[in-house]
């Protein structure tokens, strides 16, 4: 769910810009972190932010036909955690501006705190509390499904906040800005979700120790891939 | 591919060589008063200047530029779409119209939102393009640190970059196999899906391995020196960095000049 190029105001592109900088700065500390302890991780992190910019450019088999892209966010929160992938995003996000003109660079830092941090985040938590109760497959699905969810919840937040009706406020243009979305995105989310959960299973059979090259990977999804 | 297209471009345009802090200043400069503007005319301004730069600057051709162009347009559209039948108030109608029982109407308060934002959205794209085909990404690069971003980033940033093309050839080739073999129904399709970016991660990790061994190799510590980008040295041609400023003050003013200007 990029916003566009100049869809955004002045003011709201600074607002996000400020929003989106504390969690960033963050992940760029640990990233120090993670990299000065495991010099290994730092070729494996960029391969992979590598491998999030080709998966943003691949097709979903999806119903309507319409463009619908998955944004692995589910998959990167797990795989890497919400601090790191807010990094990674601002990187790869860049690129899309720049190599694919999808996004920009004045709402970049909207973009970023929908996809990198708010989408990660509330995927993250979804998985570690799911992870008990259902298990790894279900808790996989449903942090990449409400993962997707939450960041086009927050696009649509942020254009009605930068838009607001004039007669009926922020929330009618809320309304009118998810309800749009929620024609693709609702079907494309629960997709993601599925395909997240297959990609999870496959991985885990074929390579199990591959998530342990990160030094960042859920302690939980390690443990998971110790049992197979 | 047309990914790869950008950066073959950037390599051969015809302003590759101007100094990229022009550039950079050009495009940026235009993009924030683009935003900042709330009339139509300043981005329609800076719209045409980005275009002629592209098209005839730097020669780029029209094909390509347009194919580009179209997913901003698309966005704006539909932009411009919702915001007239939703942004207004209810004693402006310009027309109205039926679906299903439902009256729509589309409002000129609405009709004016959208127009600002449609012309945002293809004058920033274009701005943003102008920077894109003109200059490699490796020259921006050198931008970023002049920034003071955190080494460790960029250095991630190159690393991605260079392995970009790479991945999106390999994911190409593995597309167009499981297409060979046919894909029978939505099941098999998200089967086949999830299998095709499994193997591609795999590879991708395998990779990252094979980097980090090479690196090693190289007696890497955490770090890799180089050499900065000669090229950039060179003194900024003050005539070009005059003519950028002129632009964006003459841009500045007429988005003073035009505040809250409508155009229906």
């Amino acid at each position: 769910m990029h916003i566009m190029e100049g869809f955004l105001p002045l003011i709201w592109v600074i607002f996000w810009y400020a929003v989106s900088a504390p969690f960033v700065v963050y992940g760029v500390w640990k990233l120090k972190k993670v990299v000065s302890d495991h010099p290994e991780s730092k070729p494996m992190l960029a391969v992979a932010g590598a491998f999030a910019f080709v998966l943003s450019s691949l097709k979903i088999p999806s119903v309507t036909g319409s463009c619908s892209h998955p944004t692995g966010t589910g998959f990167g929160a797990i795989v890497f955690g919400p601090a790191v992938i807010s990094v990674m995003s601002v990187i790869v996000l860049l690129f899309q501006a720049l190599l694919l003109a999808h996004g920009g660079i004045t709402t970049l830092g909207a973009n970023t705190f929908s996809m990198g941090i708010v989408g990660p985040i509330v995927a993250y938590i979804v998985y570690k509390v799911l992870r008990g109760i259902a298990g790894f497959n279900i808790a996989i699905f449903a942090a990449a499904t409400l993962g997707d969810w939450a960041t086009y919840v927050t696009t649509s937040i942020q254009l009605a906040l930068a838009f607001p009706a004039p007669v009926g406020g922020i929330m009618k243009s809320f309304l009118g800005f998810a309800g749009i979305f929620a024609i693709t995105q609702v079907p494309l989310a629960i997709i993601e979700g599925l395909v997240t959960m297959l990609l999870f299973k496959y991985l885990l059979e074929l390579k199990p120790d591959v998530f342990r090259a990160f030094h960042v990977s859920d302690k939980a999804a390690l443990e998971e891939a110790k049992n197979v | 591919m047309s990914h790869s297209t950008i950066d073959t471009i950037a390599h051969t345009n015809r302003l590759r060589h101007i100094d990229t802090r022009l550039k950079v200043i050009f495009a940026i400069a235009t993009l924030l008063i683009t935003v900042a503007s709330t009339s139509p005319i300043p981005p329609l301004l800076a719209f045409i200047t980005a275009n002629i730069l592209i098209l005839f600057a730097a020669k780029i051709k029209f094909r390509t530029y347009f194919f580009l162009l179209l997913t901003p347009l698309f966005f704006g559209l539909t932009g411009l779409l919702l915001m007239s039948l939703f942004f207004g108030y209810s004693d402006s109608p310009l027309y109205s119209f039926e679906i299903l029982s439902h009256t729509f109407v589309v409002q000129r308060e609405g009709v004016n939102m959208g127009l600002l934002v449609a012309s945002r959205t293809l004058a920033g794209s274009a701005c943003l393009l102008f920077l894109a085909l003109t200059t490699p990404m490796t020259e921006l690069f050198t931008g970023l640190r002049w920034l003071r971003i955190p080494e460790v980033v960029i250095e991630l940033a190159m690393m991605i970059y260079r392995y970009i093309f790479m991945f999106l050839e390999e994911a190409e080739r593995m597309w167009l196999a499981s297409q060979m073999r046919g894909e029978s129904n939505f099941r098999t399709k998200i089967d086949v899906f999830s299998m095709l970016i499994g193997t591609l991660f795999l590879r991708t990790i395998h990779q990252g391995e094979k980097l980090f061994v090479a690196m090693n190799s190289r007696c890497y510590d955490g770090e890799t020196n180089s050499l900065a980008y000669q090229e950039n040295k060179t003194k900024i041609s003050i005539t070009a960095l005059f003519a950028i400023l002129l632009f964006e003050a003459v841009l500045a003013f007429v988005t003073i000049l035009t505040q809250n200007a409508v155009l229906i």
